[in-house]
């Protein structure tokens, strides 16, 4: 079953107990689409892509972000991309929503759960259906217990966070 | 042999490069009863607890991402205020020894990482096991020869994070 509702981009909520939110450039990789909150990842080769997985779980090296887009792509090789860096205390917001069941009710025992997260038909947000070792591990609520497909805070564990290049090394 | 001296809680040190202490809010599991300054984790519920001793990563629950603030109430559900633990959190403990009774604080003790125990209330860290997660000391806040020491320490990647099984470190 597809989602119900397409979710809200992502966005980074607060840089936990730093001063700003952090922010990388890179240039952008040929033939992007991405929308702004989009995970993104570098191409292995200097450039950065949006994470062409469709999945932030930490599942190989495809599957990992080193932050999201903080403007829709251009379109335009080599362009500036300004990333909200994903590191261990970069709190995002995004919605919970299951990708099995088409919605998702916000429940108290959600909270300090992993959930995978994944790519809409735009948009990312966390998948109820697939509780992960890995992913998005939710630290706080936005919405209120009861409602469908709320937005949550949550941080990307560890091995979520790294790069595109085989075997290297989470963040 | 139990611990000679029962250790002081352990506390956040200085919030190590950053701006403030990092500060997250839960809801109190049942029955809870851990003291200022327990380690916690949650509970798979969504409700927050006093991890299990001890923290050195060797199993899920053999975890912590907090520092409670204040002692349980005893009232499920109730508001839980605690420092997460993260990369740059700096915590103060003791460094003692469950099986000599007592530690001597000593040069060679910084960089090692050792298990982090709950004694009767309070938690520290154990001599008597060098480990491979838990509290790996960065600095001495009293000197080299005092017996339990109070020392800094960062919680090793492996040692931080929620119960649930197989779920990743922080």
């Amino acid at each position: 079953m597809a989602l119900t509702t397409q979710p809200p981009p992502v966005k980074i909520a607060t840089p936990f107990g730093m001063a700003a939110d952090v922010v990388i450039h890179g240039e952008e990789r040929a033939s992007q689409s991405y929308k702004k909150g989009a995970f993104l990842i570098d191409d292995d080769s200097g450039l950065i892509k949006e994470n062409a997985a469709g999945y932030v779980d930490g599942g190989g090296v495809t599957r990992r972000t080193l932050g999201i887009a903080l403007g829709d792509a251009t379109g335009t090789t080599s362009h500036d991309v300004a990333i909200g860096y994903a590191g261990a205390y970069t709190v995002f917001e995004g919605t919970l929503t299951d990708l099995s069941a088409g919605t998702h009710t916000l429940a108290a025992g959600d909270k300090w759960q992993t959930f995978t997260v994944r790519k809409g038909t735009y948009n990312w947000y966390l998948d109820y259906n697939t509780l992960s070792a890995n992913g998005a591990f939710i630290v706080g609520f936005k919405d209120a217990v009861g409602t469908v497909d709320g937005r949550v805070y949550f941080i990307l564990t560890a091995a979520c966070r790294g790069g595109m290049h085989a075997a290297s090394g989470a963040i | 042999m139990p611990l000679t001296y029962q250790p002081q809680p352990l506390k956040l040190g200085t919030p190590f490069g950053l701006q403030s202490d990092l500060t997250m809010h839960g809801e109190e599991a049942a029955g809870s009863t851990y003291y200022k300054g327990a380690l916690l984790q949650d509970n798979d519920a969504g409700l927050i607890t006093e991890s299990t001793s001890p923290v050195d990563g060797s199993t899920v629950a053999d975890r912590a991402f907090g520092i409670a603030y204040a002692a349980a109430t005893g009232t499920t559900s109730a508001d839980v205020a605690f420092g997460y633990i993260g990369q740059y959190t700096v915590l103060e403990g003791t460094l003692s020894n469950a099986t000599a009774g007592t530690h001597t604080l000593a040069a060679t003790d910084k960089f090692q990482t050792y298990p982090i125990t709950k004694a009767t209330h309070n938690w520290y860290l154990d001599a008597a096991a060098v480990s491979a997660d838990g509290g790996i000391i960065i600095a001495f806040k009293d000197d080299v020869g005092t017996v339990n020491g109070r020392v800094y320490f960062i919680i090793t990647a492996a040692a931080r994070g929620p119960i649930h099984a197989a779920s990743g470190a922080l």
